[in-house]
């Protein structure tokens, strides 16, 4: 029999605190969410981060499951961050189903700064947030590092980043580009 | 939104975009969202290129890419090309 390798690296106490981190401030600006859809919002900003800031959001692992990308990590960030009266489960009546149990704020609580990442997920969550959920999932599978993982594997959203950075340093030695761009400052 | 920055579009740039993005709504969003965060930070949104584009400025978008110039005279932010990284 093969065993297959564990999607899930450990994590140092400071990322795991990120990941806390990132998942509150998400749940802060998306409101009542599901863990399906914080999941899925979580995946995007990582990916999104690394196509426009070149930089992981988060240690954050991810997996391929069938449903989307799926992150033990941030499912345990969540259960922490309940622990700590930050985040609040509740049920409530859901748009596909009778019920879900929807995750929020807490009405005392304090949602740990970010201030480097607060305008980025700003601008996430702006996009995000009226998406229904099949357009998000969509939105979340069809990204590279979710295409070209194995399934139930991990994405591998550190090599996700070297691509880019390499992709990023041909286009500057492109003389394609180049020809392109003086075409356009000529016109 | 606070823009900070005159947009200018060249014609090449609108063509770029309009055959990368034609009929994906998602992908449009995100285009357009990264251009109007250029025009509010045109330097802190984007990165100078060097190589055979030196003096371009570029701003990533998937795999994609934003291609412009800033005009600190007239404080403008000049949009050239919108390139596949694929396509290099």
């Amino acid at each position: 029999m093969r065993f297959r390798e564990s999607p899930w690296r450990s994590l140092s106490e400071s990322a795991a605190r990120r990941i806390q981190a990132v998942s509150a401030n998400l749940v802060a600006r998306l409101e009542y969410v599901t863990d399906w859809r914080l999941q899925k919002s979580y995946y995007l900003a990582e990916v999104w981060s690394i196509e426009e800031k070149f930089e992981r959001l988060s240690a954050a692992d991810f997996a391929s499951w069938s449903h989307g990308p799926w992150s033990l990590p941030v499912r345990e960030a969540e259960e922490a961050l309940e622990v700590q009266g930050v985040l609040v489960r509740t049920r409530g009546q859901a748009r596909r189903r009778p019920e879900a149990e929807f995750l929020h704020i807490g009405a005392s609580a304090t949602v740990p700064r970010i201030p480097d990442d607060a305008e980025f997920l700003d601008e996430v969550t702006r996009q995000i947030k009226f998406l229904d959920g099949v357009t998000l999932t969509q939105v979340a599978k069809a990204t590279l590092p979710y295409k070209e993982a194995r399934p139930r594997q991990r994405i591998d959203l550190d090599g996700y980043l070297d691509l880019l950075r390499r992709k990023h340093a041909r286009l500057q030695a492109s003389a394609k580009v180049a020809a392109l761009v003086e075409e356009a400052r000529a016109e | 939104m606070h823009v900070t920055y005159r947009e200018i579009r060249k014609g090449t740039f609108d063509r770029d975009v309009r055959s990368a993005a034609s009929g994906d709504a998602i992908f449009s969003g995100r285009i357009q969202r990264r251009v109007q965060k250029v025009l509010e930070n045109p330097r802190h949104h984007g990165y100078h290129a060097g190589g055979r584009i030196r003096c371009t400025w570029v701003a990533g978008v998937g795999n994609w890419a934003v291609l412009y110039d800033i005009d600190e005279t007239n404080r403008a932010v000049v949009l050239l090309r919108f390139v596949s990284l694929d396509d290099v």
